[in-house]
């Protein structure tokens, strides 16, 4: 395919069809893989599930996310039947958070559970869920430590004087104001009234002390607790909820509680305004750092493996990166401009001296996190971070195709296809051959049938090469100068660059990388794939993002008072 | 197994000094008396996986028969070979029914054990744009589980250890790389390996800790059956609330807790051997506080590093570079033998890492990627590290054999009893190949297996090999997973 093709084929701006769109993709995929091997161009983006949703609607037709310009006339918008949300269990994220906002439990136990499928690159995907033996018994192990934990004090747990009152009259008084809270809303009498029986059993065979925790126990073993369930709640309620869990990670506080009981949710103006005040919390932090640490695949600190020879002090880096990363978006996304733009060029970030260290700058002398200026040229904006350096490259070195790879599939939202089962792997050096990473990979996939897919998934790539494994500044690759000038093609923002950050400049103003990024942030706020219902509400939300030059926050509070968001809650 | 009073109590310390436990050693000194077969409802299985296949070249040992020469990189098992059972020339079939563009360790993988084809699942983790999929049926370790004769009775129907390098390869969410047992088909019947040692630790003896009298214990268990019960009932209340309302998968979520509940609550009270001497914790340890880190859990002090071509090491006991990896094996290793010596469980799987996994091996001197290094064997280093890799499994391997053979039984020793078998997802690492598995055997199950030979079954799968395996635990299946993969038990192993 020739580059104007390409640039039809990639460009969200043109006017085409998804339809359209997805065959020419198709088209690319197979002249991308060339003819080695026989799979290439087999991958379908549909495929039959197996999960216990897994084959219906709401999958995400990743082929499509981008592509699909199709404006709210498009008689294809109105295909299909919108998804109804799922029931779905509180992933680890979400019961820590939880369990941290309803009885102050500050330990994150849901480290040692059994972790969630990421599906579609989220935690929070409805069919990731997995329930087995295990699931149920990290649960109750969980539920034992918390409950004991927060009932030591037991007047202080209940703000009630037991000796004045009465432990059972403090139980009692207790239960509904506490079932509210862990079950997200109010729960009727006879909702209640099994726990007041559970305790009053038994409180006659054990301790007031110990018939309180096991109490406690079982309203964080209930189905109301550990899945969001909003059958039992009312719409409002179950909005609440909505919100919480995709704005903090967390429960609804008492706050957006009341207003959904007293139904202020039902005006938009109120919905809207109750998602700023949620975004302007600091609790929102640990939902930034949540989603972009899957959006930009950096996984979890400490899921990153290095080799410790090379890298002895990666174990004491690999947190303080984290830690730079969630400071960063919190400075960027909730507190400062807000735009994609500045999360990929900002260079305000903030450091302490062992990770200036492992950057190779002069910045904080103490342990202590403080502001750092960066000089925009070695590094500016999230993708010259550790985090997400580190991230892509392997266990010993640096790579080009991983890191090019990750640009074309989260920031572009492009789609290469299945490579062949039969690539060769990359021959080890020959005496007199080239050096670099970047010579001896541009010598390997220079030619046919590689370069079809490699021309696309190099040049991209090759901006990293300044960055080590573990993200380090470095002038040379083997003792030869590291080059790192290369050009983006087959995007809106096309051109020569040199260099993560000038590479990030332009990805930063681009309509189609806002337009990948409005599709992930819609994932991750409805948690599903994109549907062929969606198509218009995703032309919407992209063309918001677009207008608002890219501020997250508005995209954020464009989807949660949109119709995905608010399927079967409010009509 | 018998096991009878008065136990010789010797202390085996876990990796990592976090743990002792007392082993239930049976009289030392008591006469071997030796049977011709231990009843099947005292046999006991092991599912031994690492993952990336094997350099069969090195790997394969050659030979029908009593006078096989065993493969350069299993020397180690040189001074067991009467304890063992080759089986070669069987082929992952099932794995080789996958559908184009899926990949070859995540077909090798869910075939390896359930011998079912991937079953394709759109929107899964997937850096190569691959199709990804779990599998099509339950495996080996969970039929026996729930078939083998008493199995299922006792307090762990099925264990299935791993070390913290099981979860997905990428970005550490679960994948279906992350799997080798399936209750059955699909994602949502999948069997998460416990990578904890603590938390398995926990689960296992906390009925057995010191000081627990039986009238506290009576207690403990009564409660614990209480608080499910109820906890039962709620779920039950939700399911029947939901049931007018939503569709069939929610309420299929809802019933596969409640019934989660209901069998874990019928196991409360199912108690260990008597003579099966309480496990002890060491001191050093953080035992409720639940934390990834499993170093701080286990305690490990740092170790002297070898040097390796002059290079400086980092830290060991560090999780993070994997380096913990083989004091959380040796770790998982004890438990599951103690497990089966205490009668908690017959049927236990041990799952080192995750298909195209595994740590960096810096502790044996071969650093890097695992999966990479397989498919760089043209390159000397990365040959020299997969030999010292494959070696190293070798050497595990052993370790876990002659911890069965050191603790006795009725029937002779816990080895006599059990059958262990060496698994991995591919047969050649580096093309993915499927043909001629990697897999080695040990132990006599009960009798059931003629140890100290070669066999082959040229045309014959793995799935084949488990219908011997059903047979030898009781369970008189004729074929086992999909049935195009199976023709029966295979001939010669008994």
């Amino acid at each position: 395919l020739s580059f104007d093709i390409q640039r039809r084929v990639y460009g969200w701006m043109d006017k085409t069809s998804s339809r359209f769109w997805t065959a020419l993709l198709w088209g690319l995929a197979s002249a991308c893989s060339g003819s080695i091997g026989s799979q290439g161009g087999t991958h379908s983006p549909g495929g039959s599930g197996d999960g216990p949703r897994g084959d219906n609607d709401g999958n995400g037709s990743s082929g499509g996310s981008t592509g699909t310009v199709d404006s709210p006339d498009s008689p294809d918008c109105r295909l299909g039947k919108p998804v109804a949300w799922s029931m779905r269990r509180l992933n680890a994220f979400e019961y820590d958070n939880t369990v941290r906002d309803l009885l102050g439990e500050k330990r994150r136990l849901g480290a040692d559970f059994e972790p969630e499928n990421a599906v579609l690159g989220f935690d929070n995907n409805a069919t990731g869920a997995l329930t087995t033996d295990k699931t149920v018994l990290q649960y109750e192990d969980a539920a034992a430590t918390l409950a004991a934990t927060a009932t030591a004090n037991p007047a202080q747990f209940l703000a009630c004087d037991t000796a004045k009152t009465g432990e059972d009259a403090c139980v009692k008084a207790f239960l509904p104001k506490f079932l509210r809270r862990a079950f997200r809303g109010t729960v009727a009498t006879d909702g209640v009234q099994p726990y007041i029986d559970f305790y009053t059993a038994r409180k006659k065979v054990d301790t007031f002390v110990v018939a309180l925790t096991t109490t406690v126990q079982a309203v964080l073993m209930a189905p109301e607790f550990l899945y969001h369930m909003e059958i039992g709640l009312s719409t409002e309620s179950a909005l609440a909820s909505r919100l919480s869990y995709f704005l903090w990670g967390s429960s609804p506080d008492t706050v957006l509680l009341d207003a959904a009981e007293k139904g202020a949710l039902s005006d938009p103006a109120m919905r809207e305004s109750e998602a700023r005040r949620l975004l302007a919390d600091a609790r929102a932090d640990e939902m930034l750092m949540h989603f972009h640490a899957q959006w930009l695949q950096m996984g979890k600190s400490g899921t990153i493996t290095k080799d410790a020879t090379a890298f002895p002090t990666w174990k004491t880096i690999s947190p303080l990166a984290f830690e730079e990363t969630k400071l960063f978006l919190a400075e960027v996304l909730r507190k400062g401009p807000g735009t994609l733009e500045a999360l990929f060029t900002s260079k305000r970030t903030f450091m302490n001296k062992p990770l200036a260290d492992a950057y190779k700058i002069t910045g904080p002398a103490g342990t202590a996190f403080e502001p750092v200026s960066l000089d925009g040229k070695r590094r500016a904006g999230v993708l010259s971070q550790i985090t997400v350096l580190a991230a892509h490259g392997t266990a010993t070195d640096a790579s080009i195709v991983r890191r090019g790879k990750f640009v074309l599939d989260q920031l572009l939202c492009q789609e290469l296809p299945t490579p062949p089962a039969d690539i060769p792997p990359l021959p080890a050096a020959r005496p007199g051959g080239p050096v670099t990473a970047r010579a001896r990979l541009e010598e390997h996939t220079g030619h046919a049938p590689c370069s079809g897919c490699h021309n696309h998934l190099n040049p991209p790539g090759f901006a990293f090469e300044h960055y080590d494994a573990v993200g380090a500044w470095r002038d040379t690759d083997k003792g030869e100068p590291i080059n790192s000038a290369t050009a983006l093609t087959g995007t809106d923002v096309d051109g020569a660059i040199d260099g993560v950050p000038e590479m990030a400049a332009r990805l930063g103003n681009s309509e189609q990388v806002r337009g990948c990024v409005a599709t992930h942030w819609f994932r991750y706020a409805v948690e599903r794939g994109e549907a062929d219902a969606d198509q218009c509400e995703l032309t919407r939300l992209r063309n918001t993002f677009s207008q608002t030059g890219g501020n997250v926050q508005d995209l954020m509070v464009a989807i949660v008072t949109g119709p995905a968001f608010l399927q079967g809650v409010i009509q | 197994m018998r096991i009878v009073s008065q136990p010789l109590h010797r202390r085996t310390l876990l990796r990592g000094a976090g743990i002792s436990i007392a082993l239930p050693f049976l009289h030392a000194m008591r006469t071997r008396v030796a049977r011709a077969a231990t009843p099947v409802e005292d046999r006991k299985m092991i599912f031994w996986f690492h993952p990336n296949g094997q350099d069969t070249k090195r790997f394969h040992s050659t030979g029908v028969g009593t006078g096989f020469k065993l493969g350069t990189n299993l020397a180690p098992l040189e001074k067991i070979r009467n304890d063992l059972l080759i089986p070669r020339k069987l082929d992952n079939k099932a794995a080789m029914a996958a559908p184009n563009g899926s990949n070859g360790h995540n077909a090798g993988m869910v075939a390896i054990m359930t011998s079912t084809p991937l079953s394709p699942q759109s929107g899964l983790p997937n850096v190569n744009n691959e199709l990804r999929g779990y599998a099509s049926g339950p495996s080996i370790d969970w039929v026996l589980s729930q078939k083998a004769p008493g199995a299922s009775k006792l307090k762990e129907p099925l264990m299935v250890l791993g070390t913290q390098e099981t979860r997905g390869y990428e970005f550490g969410s679960r994948d279906p790389y992350s799997y080798t047992s399936y209750k059955g088909a699909g994602g949502n019947n999948a069997i998460g390996a416990e990578t904890n040692p603590y938390t398995v630790f926990k689960r296992l003896f906390s009925d057995m800790q010191a000081g627990t009298g039986v009238d506290v214990l009576a207690a403990t268990h009564a409660r614990r059956k209480s608080l499910l019960d109820f906890v039962a009932t709620r779920h039950d209340s939700a399911r029947k609330r939901i049931e007018a309302k939503l569709g069939a998968e929610d309420k299929i979520l809802l019933e596969k807790h409640l019934t989660a509940i209901r069998e874990i609550e019928q196991r409360v009270t199912v108690g260990v051997a008597s003579g099966c001497q309480s496990p002890t914790l060491g001191a050093n340890n953080d035992y409720g506080t639940p934390a990834r880190s499993v170093e701080t859990k286990l305690g490990l002090a740092a170790r002297t590093a070898p040097a390796c071509g002059g290079n400086t090491w980092g830290t060991f006991g560090n999780p993070n570079d994997g380096t913990s990896f083989p004091d959380v094996m040796r770790a998982q290793t004890d438990i599951a033998v103690i497990a089966l010596a205490c009668g908690l469980t017959r049927i236990v799987t041990l799952q080192h890492s995750c298909a195209q996994g595994g740590p960096s091996f810096s502790w044996i001197c071969a650093p890097g990627h695992h999966h990479g290094i397989t498919h760089n064997l043209f390159n000397g280093q990365d040959q020299e590290a997969e030999n010292k890799i494959s070696l190293w499994y070798a050497n595990e391997f052993v370790y876990l054999v002659e911890a069965l053979r050191k603790v006795p039984t009725a029937s002779g020793t816990l080895l006599d009893d059990t059958g262990v078998i060496w698994l991995t997802e591919l047969s050649d690492a580096a093309g993915h190949s499927m043909n001629d598995l990697p897999i080695v055997m040990a132990g006599r199950c009960g009798g059931a297996f003629k140890t100290g030979q070669l066999t082959e079954h040229p045309g014959r799968s793995q799935g084949d090999l488990f219908v011997n395996i059903l047979n030898a635990m009781g369970v008189p299946d004729k074929t086992f997973g999909d049935a195009r993969f199976s023709s029966g038990a295979l001939p010669g192993l008994g």
